[in-house]
């Protein structure tokens, strides 16, 4: 479990990140997208795996990591059924994935995460005046469970068990739905807890 | 039918009677099954990690790293009574096509390393493996034939 104080500094990065990707992608689709309070905890890897649909849950990835003040993995996910009608619809053409049109897609797809990602990076740097850096995106359309493991590598602070941060993303209009998922690298939050003067042991 | 039993990420189990053992989204992970099918003794570990030197506690973590995965599903079958332990592998793969170093990068090939050394070194022979490339697997292993069944969602689905 995470403290009182953590939760609440988590679920403000899932706020203000995950609103500023939605406003983001809400350009992008040209119709209102929502998003839940965030969830943020340490969590078994089971836990989390069932939070994004379950490990066989076939699902479109985008995956970028921050470095800078703040080390994290941070990951877009959508059924990949929902990721095919937002490229489609941003290609302004029909699209599945592994059809003869699979690289374009992808590079669209990679091109959403990275400007959802970017959104988000940006709006927490700024909130916290922190230097944020974000990779180039790497993708994959497979199952959940596979595609999370790589994010969940880096855990080993706490046994079989990860500390995330998770805001549901949906547009009604298009019925689409997706998650914006954060996973801090061990430490990577000590600056902001400096910043923000919390104590993170009491 | 026999029952099926799954084994989550990192976790592993042992078992005395027929059983289904079961995991699924194995993507850079590598599931390791050990089994003695002459005697009904099966296990199976969803193996994270190549080497348990970087834990802090390896009691918690005991199906997460190759390492000590192997040596525990083996010791416990052994224990149980088990003489002509054989394995069988499937994972390791490589999700992410990466435009950027970075360690977590050949993960799966690691993992698929240290869990073969760490068979050789427990004297556990290898008789069959399905690893490597760019999908994610969902693995089966029936103890009372031996049969591993590997499911991915993109290339159908194998038996080994």
């Amino acid at each position: 479990m995470l403290n009182r104080m953590e939760q609440d500094v988590f679920r403000e990065i899932g706020n203000i990140g995950a609103a500023h990707a939605a406003t983001a992608l809400s350009t992008l689709l040209g119709q209102p997208v929502e998003i839940e309070v965030p969830s943020a905890d340490l969590e078994s890897f089971s836990t989390i795996i069932e939070r994004v649909g379950g490990a066989e849950a076939y699902t479109a990835g985008a995956l970028l990591r921050f470095s800078g003040d703040i080390k994290a993995c941070l990951l877009f996910l959508m059924p990949l059924e929902d990721a095919e009608k937002l490229v489609a619809q941003l290609l302004q053409q029909p699209f599945r994935f592994f059809s003869d049109q699979h690289a374009l897609g992808v590079s669209a797809w990679e091109e959403i995460g990275n400007i959802l990602i970017g959104a988000y990076a940006r709006s927490i740097s700024d909130w916290l005046n922190l230097s944020v850096h974000v990779t180039v995106p790497a993708s994959a359309f497979d199952m959940v469970g596979a595609i999370l493991e790589v994010a969940l590598l880096e855990s080993t602070k706490f046994g079989n068990m990860a500390v995330y941060i998770d805001t549901r993303l949906s547009s009604s209009g298009n019925d689409l739905n997706g998650h914006l998922l954060l996973l801090p690298e061990e430490g990577a939050f000590t600056s902001v807890f400096e910043r923000l003067g919390v104590d993170i042991d009491g | 039918m026999d029952e099926v039993v799954r084994i989550g990420i990192a976790e592993y189990a042992v078992s005395q009677k027929p059983i289904i053992l079961r995991t699924a989204g194995l993507g850079s992970c590598v599931g390791v099954i050990i089994y003695d099918q002459e005697r009904g003794l099966s296990s199976m570990a969803h193996v994270m990690l190549p080497d348990s030197a970087i834990s802090r506690n390896v009691a918690l973590e005991i199906g997460k790293f190759a390492d000590t995965a192997v040596v525990e599903l083996a010791r416990r079958l052994r224990h149980s009574g088990a003489i002509r332990l054989r394995a069988k592998i499937a994972g390791g793969a490589q999700m992410f096509q990466f435009k950027y170093e970075h360690e977590s990068m050949r993960i799966g090939e690691r993992n698929i390393a240290a869990v073969k050394l760490a068979l050789r070194k427990a004297n556990v022979p290898l008789v069959a493996e399905d690893v490597g490339g760019t999908n994610g697997r969902t693995i089966e292993f029936h103890s009372t034939t031996g049969r591993l069944v590997i499911r991915t969602v993109n290339v159908g689905t194998l038996e080994i």
